[in-house]
């Protein structure tokens, strides 16, 4: 869409600028990145096992 | 009405617990160090001490009850009455998880002498009071120590200040271990959520500024394993209905429990533990749910009993067939 | 925060170089003059760069706000273009809070610079008393450039909520969404009554140094920290 003209003369921002800056003024929310260590848990228990602690953790299933 | 759809979730796990037990049963040749204790006598100590804990509870469903009191008789009489933990220690003689296992049924009055013995004498020695465990770990053994009538090996007020939550770290530190580290700190303060008064109040005002947002992180990563004992952890801080997402994070976990009454740990499991091994009672289907499904019953009846002593109304529920 | 879907975009660049600007100069002080329009080297029409600022708002002005920097006039007419350039959509919450924050900066720093409806009233803080902590962190977050030296209804209505604010900012450290913590921090800077166990101080210096990807979480990192300060 070609700019328009305001009648002062001034270029008025494209109808797809002012949807980006609205866009930019109200974005929605990213999805959230849940890291944790990857330190083997194992290692921590360090021989004995805790009641109901994490549970066990078993071999990642393939994807 | 309301509160009968948390109950629902509760008997659906009993039940689930309940058909499955027989998966809860040792090996014969237990104490055989080919076998990892967390697949063996862990899983049945956690049966153990959930189910005693669910069979205490006022304000849950007669179902509810009788299922959890089935089942810890059951477990009772799979360690031989604790015959298991004395062979365990025979061969282990210096480990603690038997004791931190066998101390449910101490409590529940049932007691294996020569046990009870060993680890009198176990607990009296400066090994036993020097052995290098994470600060949480050792609430439990102080746990276990007061459950058998044991001198504590060491400070509690003192251990309760080293641990991550004892210390009132910065919140936004949460991540799924610490996650863990804190729900076990109020599990052993308060035995299971029994003895809600044992919580310091410090403690008590930080979890109800900040478990909301821990619960609803828990929650959207959908780890319904953590998010069940962070439930549990709310039902002994607060009425249910008056902590922030409590309900939609039970909505969330009832939407997760399967037909059959278990939920997987994370949402990612929902389809099997395994997509090349979906085979139901396969003993990798058993694993990847029996703790997140004692999980739920637990946080489940301590919610219902929370509702009930407080008078208020368990949390709002969808109807099943929504 | 995301945009959507526009990273790499004309506009988005410079709302990242600007940023970076900005906060580069409410970290290491009044060192060197400020001229923000000098350094995008573009003309005071130029449609990215007035959309930009008008995405930042009142920010672009926040030397001068925090720090009392000389304005430069090309910096005023930058941001009294995007003013004009870009009037609020009255439906939208973010929208009119923006801008009316970008007029009020620019009158109190260049009188004769602004839009002649400067004088308007604030916009209305009603959702800030009633929503959700989830629902108040994410508009508070996206209204982060008014937290600054000057209180608008938003600074008590922040206040009055800080603590769920408080799990807010917990929860977007947990999710990783350093832009929103950092906008939230701010908040919470401004307001003076986070909890003391949220450890603000010390979660604002992680996302400084882990949130470098996005230059608006550094832009309130710095702001937040000069907030804290008690600059101006």
């Amino acid at each position: 869409m070609l700019p328009t003209k305001t009648r002062a003369g001034v270029t008025a921002p494209t109808d797809e600028l002012v949807e980006e800056v609205e866009a930019l003024l109200s974005p929605t929310e990213a999805d959230g990145t849940f890291h944790d260590t990857a330190e083997c848990l194992g290692a921590l228990l360090g021989g004995g096992e805790g009641l109901l602690s994490p549970p066990t953790p078993r071999p990642k299933p393939k994807k | 009405m309301r509160g009968a759809a948390l109950e629902g979730v509760a008997e659906g796990a009993l039940r689930w617990l309940s058909a499955h037990r027989d998966e809860f049963r040792l090996p014969h040749d237990y104490t055989d160090p080919r076998h990892d204790r967390s697949w063996t006598v862990r899983p049945l100590g956690e049966l153990a001490q959930l189910t005693y804990t669910i069979g205490r509870l006022s304000g849950t469903s007669g179902e509810v009850v009788r299922r959890a009191q089935e089942l810890f008789d059951f477990a009772w009489h799979e360690t031989g009455r604790g015959e298991v933990f004395a062979a365990l220690v025979r061969r282990e003689p210096h480990a603690a998880y038997p004791l931190e296992l066998y101390a449910v049924f101490a409590e529940a009055g049932r007691h294996h002498d020569s046990f009870e013995a060993q680890m009198r004498d176990l607990a009296a020695t400066r090994a036993w009071r020097l052995a290098e465990r994470p600060p949480t770990r050792t609430l439990a053994v102080l746990q276990a120590e007061h459950r058998l009538g044991l001198t504590p090996h060491t400070d509690r007020a003192a251990a309760q200040a080293r641990t991550w939550l004892g210390g009132l770290p910065e919140p936004w530190a949460y991540t799924t271990d610490t996650g863990y580290d804190a729900t076990h700190y109020v599990f052993h303060l308060t035995n299971w959520g029994s003895e809600p008064h044992r919580l310091p109040a410090a403690v008590r005002d930080y979890l109800l500024l900040w478990l909301p947002a821990w619960l609803e992180c828990t929650v959207e990563a959908g780890h319904w394993d953590l998010a069940g004992e962070l439930l549990a952890v709310a039902a002994v801080l607060a009425p249910p209905g008056t902590l922030p997402g409590a309900d939609d994070a039970w909505r969330a976990l009832q939407e997760a429990q399967r037909p059959d009454g278990s939920i997987p740990e994370h949402a990612q499991e929902a389809d099997g533990p395994d997509p090349e091994h979906p085979r139901a009672g396969s003993p990798l289907a058993f694993r990847s749910c029996y703790h997140s499904t004692l999980v739920i019953a637990f946080a489940a009846a301590l919610t219902s009993h929370a509702a009930a002593s407080a008078g208020a109304v368990a949390p709002t529920l969808k109807e099943a067939g929504r | 925060m995301t945009t959507t879907g526009r990273n790499g975009s004309a506009v988005h660049e410079t709302v990242q170089r600007i940023a970076h600007t900005v906060a580069s100069a409410l970290h290491n002080g009044g060192g060197n003059p400020f001229d923000l329009s000098a350094s995008l080297i573009t003309h005071a029409d130029d449609p990215v760069a007035l959309a930009a600022a008008r995405v930042l708002g009142a920010d672009v002005l926040a030397p001068w706000a925090f720090l009392g920097m000389p304005v430069s006039q090309g910096d005023l007419a930058l941001a009294g273009g995007a003013a004009r350039a870009f009037p609020p959509d009255t439906s939208s919450v973010p929208s009119t809070w923006t801008h009316w924050g970008l007029t009020a900066a620019l009158h109190r720093a260049g009188p004769g610079g602004a839009p002649a409806a400067v004088a308007a009233a604030e916009p209305e803080v009603a959702w800030a008393v009633d929503g959700s902590w989830q629902q108040i962190t994410h508009r508070f977050a996206q209204l982060a450039s008014l937290a600054g030296p000057t209180a608008t209804a938003l600074l008590p209505a922040a206040a009055a909520r800080a603590d769920d604010l408080s799990r807010g900012f917990v929860r977007a450290m947990r999710r990783q969404d350093w832009v929103q913590a950092a906008a939230v921090g701010r908040w919470l800077a401004a307001a003076g009554c986070a909890p003391a166990s949220l450890g603000l101080a010390a979660g604002l210096a992680l996302v400084a140094q882990v949130g470098a990807g996005d230059a608006r979480a550094a832009l309130h990192v710095r702001a937040a920290q000069a907030l804290a300060r008690g600059e101006r």
